[in-house]
């Protein structure tokens, strides 16, 4: 049963902020996040009769913009398919033998002033921001927006075992991103 | 035995319970013996815990962007 209605004259002050953020942290070229909002809006008055009232205005827009981000990332397949086979980033952290490097043991994690810390979470997003392209996707989809790993492999048509090496990939990178910049400055 | 590259990779995956019995055995006795994989595993869940927390920052569209915004939708 339909319970909302749409009220565009609304919606770049009500969800404008709200949608570039969202944006900004998915695609960190402002310009093409700002971008991407302002396609959300065309997008949305452009279809506004198929909008069923079934859910919120703010969370269809929402619906739109996701797409639009993915979108965003297929024309770009090709390039970010060489980051699945250019990266040697395992190679920084692990010998010949498969054991962590010296210099790249995993050390204690001492957790009571980095949750809920402003300064920590700017060095954790600093982090994020450092990954390869496809790395920040594939993470930002699993571990933010919590996107379950068949689903993101068949949005971005990448194979199981590729998104294993991403994810397994980014992790190493941010936790030693972390250790840089947090324990050991 | 695992290597530490190996156990590194099936720490990631058990967190969505993408392991076997088999390895999830493997990785067990690895973590028994190498600390580090241990660390490394605690970390892998503090991770997840950080990055639940993240909110979408304070970007703002300018009042300028707002505007050209709003005459580009009027056009529909």
């Amino acid at each position: 049963m339909a319970s909302h209605s749409l009220h565009p004259e609304t919606w770049v002050e009500s969800f404008g902020d709200l949608l570039l953020r969202f944006a900004v942290k998915r695609v960190p070229e402002r310009d093409i996040a700002r971008d991407l909002v302002q396609d959300t809006f065309v997008t949305a008055i452009k279809s506004k009769e198929n909008y069923r009232g079934e859910i919120s205005e703010k969370n269809w827009l929402f619906l739109i913009l996701k797409s639009r981000i993915l979108d965003h990332y297929k024309k770009k397949k090709e390039s970010l398919a060489s980051d699945l086979v250019s990266d040697d980033d395992n190679d920084q952290f692990f010998g010949p033998k498969g054991n962590w490097l010296q210099d790249k043991l995993p050390k204690e994690w001492t957790t009571d002033k980095m949750v809920r810390n402003n300064e920590f979470m700017d060095v954790l997003e600093g982090c994020r921001q450092n990954l390869n392209e496809m790395q920040r996707l594939v993470f930002t989809m699993k571990y933010i927006d919590g996107e379950d790993a068949e689903h993101i492999c068949k949005e971005l048509d990448i194979s199981s075992s590729n998104y294993w090496v991403l994810v397994h990939r980014a992790k190493l990178k941010l936790r030693r991103c972390i250790e840089i910049n947090w324990f050991e400055r | 035995m695992m290597t530490c590259k190996e156990a590194s990779e099936a720490s990631i995956q058990k967190t969505e319970g993408g392991i076997s019995l088999r390895t999830r055995w493997d990785l067990a006795m690895h973590t028994f013996f190498c600390k580090y994989c241990k660390l490394f595993a605690k970390q892998q869940a503090l991770l997840n815990q950080f990055f639940s927390y993240e909110s979408d920052g304070t970007d703002e569209l300018s009042p300028t962007e707002k505007s050209n915004i709003k005459s580009i939708i009027q056009r529909f």
